[in-house]
């Protein structure tokens, strides 16, 4: 399947993510001739073990995610980023967990927006909520290279869009900018070519950069 | 079942449910949960498909048995099961989230998949244990010179007494 880098939007310091900046980010791409296709949406859940004595919280995943894509409406992803597991299932794992009833969903963001087609790239602009709430944790964007299934081979193609998005954007001044944060798929056991578990990573990997950000945030208010 | 009833009754199978018969070679891991995990234990099994180009894993939850007055006037065992088909590397996300092997086996034997007022499959296969950790090509027979015959059909909560009848229909070929 076609390649995709999943960026994250990187707040500068001081500052927080708000829907204005998503505005300006989704004007920006219909600016440089993106055509607005529909909606998207995808979930991550974290899942928190119960245990019978508290004590031994460290034996068990703190990372241990549920994730859903719009492009695999009938699997579900698992990805457990400390032990560098992934794991593809049926949407069925989902009630496998709920009976096994030794860990509990807790959280879940989702990230949902507008689809965007810019010549052989499929855009997605998104927001990040909570599930129950409708503060903006943050902002998403997936750029997907339609010829290219070689995450090797894409490289370079990939750098120069996004050296051209970023300047496209630049001419905004918005307080902040995107990152992409390359995993080492390896690592997971995962070939070069790609594959929604490999987007399932990405994801797990930009929640965890958003964690980090916001508790460092945090730590220097206090 | 006896061993030397196994041909017979896969020719006796041939006629009823008019499809081929397909080989079985599933290894099972039953995983159970480690001491503090859950506030109640918990057992998953992993099941590898042996006899697929490239081995293919299902993760299968089976609940308790269906109990009370209705289940008595049922001549068939009624339980919640669920699965789902996941990549290779299942075993070691389970390991990860605290789950312990509790046993293994491989069966092997054949199965055959057919219609007849449910989706039916039956299984005859022998069940094997691993002499070592994981080694499918040393397992040596739990019950030497015997079988097991295993009918079974999913059903939903709408539709099971269907199930049932058609299950309990197709059972009176198979008795002796």
């Amino acid at each position: 399947m076609p390649v995709k880098w999943v960026l994250h939007w990187q707040p500068n310091a001081g500052t927080t993510v708000n829907s204005q900046i998503l505005t300006e980010v989704s004007q920006c791409v219909e600016g440089i001739n993106g055509v607005k296709e529909g909606r998207w949406k995808a979930t991550l859940t974290f899942y928190r073990p119960m245990l019978r004595e508290q004590a031994n919280m460290a034996e068990f995943p703190r990372d241990f995610l549920g994730i859903s894509l719009p492009e695999q409406p009938n699997k579900y992803y698992f990805v457990i980023r400390g032990q560098r597991l992934v794991l593809e299932a049926d949407l069925t794992i989902q009630t496998i967990m709920e009976r096994l009833q030794s860990y509990k969903a807790r959280v879940a963001l989702n990230f949902e927006g507008f689809q965007y087609q810019l010549g052989d790239f499929q855009l997605r602009v998104g927001k990040v909520v909570p599930n129950h709430a409708e503060s903006l944790r943050g902002i998403l964007m997936e750029v997907e290279y339609l010829p290219i299934s070689s995450w090797d081979k894409s490289h370079q193609i990939m750098e120069e869009f996004f050296d051209i998005w970023q300047e496209a954007l630049s001419k905004r001044s918005l307080p902040g900018h995107f990152v992409h944060i390359e995993p080492s798929f390896g690592e997971f056991g995962l070939s070069e070519q790609y594959t929604s578990q490999h987007t399932a990573i990405q994801y797990a990997s930009i929640v965890a950069q958003m964690i980090a950000t916001a508790q460092s945030a945090q730590s220097v208010r206090n | 079942m006896l061993l030397h009833h196994v041909e017979a009754l896969e020719i006796l199978l041939q006629g009823l449910c008019g499809v081929h018969r397909e080989r079985l070679r599933i290894h099972e891991m039953c995983l159970k949960s480690g001491p503090n995990l859950g506030l109640v234990a918990s057992e998953v099994r992993l099941l590898c498909d042996l006899e697929q180009p490239e081995p293919a894993w299902t993760v299968k939850h089976v609940g308790g048995a269906m109990r009370g007055a209705g289940a008595e006037q049922i001549s068939v065992l009624v339980r919640t099961m669920v699965e789902s088909k996941a990549s290779k590397n299942v075993l070691r996300v389970f390991y990860a989230l605290g789950y312990k092997l509790d046993h293994e086996l491989l069966r092997v034997g054949f199965a055959f998949h057919f219609q007849r007022g449910a989706q039916i499959t039956i299984t005859v296969s022998s069940v094997n244990k691993m002499l070592k950790l994981h080694a499918t090509d040393e397992a040596v027979p739990v019950t030497p010179g015997i079988q097991l015959v295993e009918v079974t059909a999913p059903a939903s909560s709408e539709n099971y007494t269907e199930v049932v009848a058609a299950m309990s229909s197709f059972c009176e070929y198979l008795a002796p």
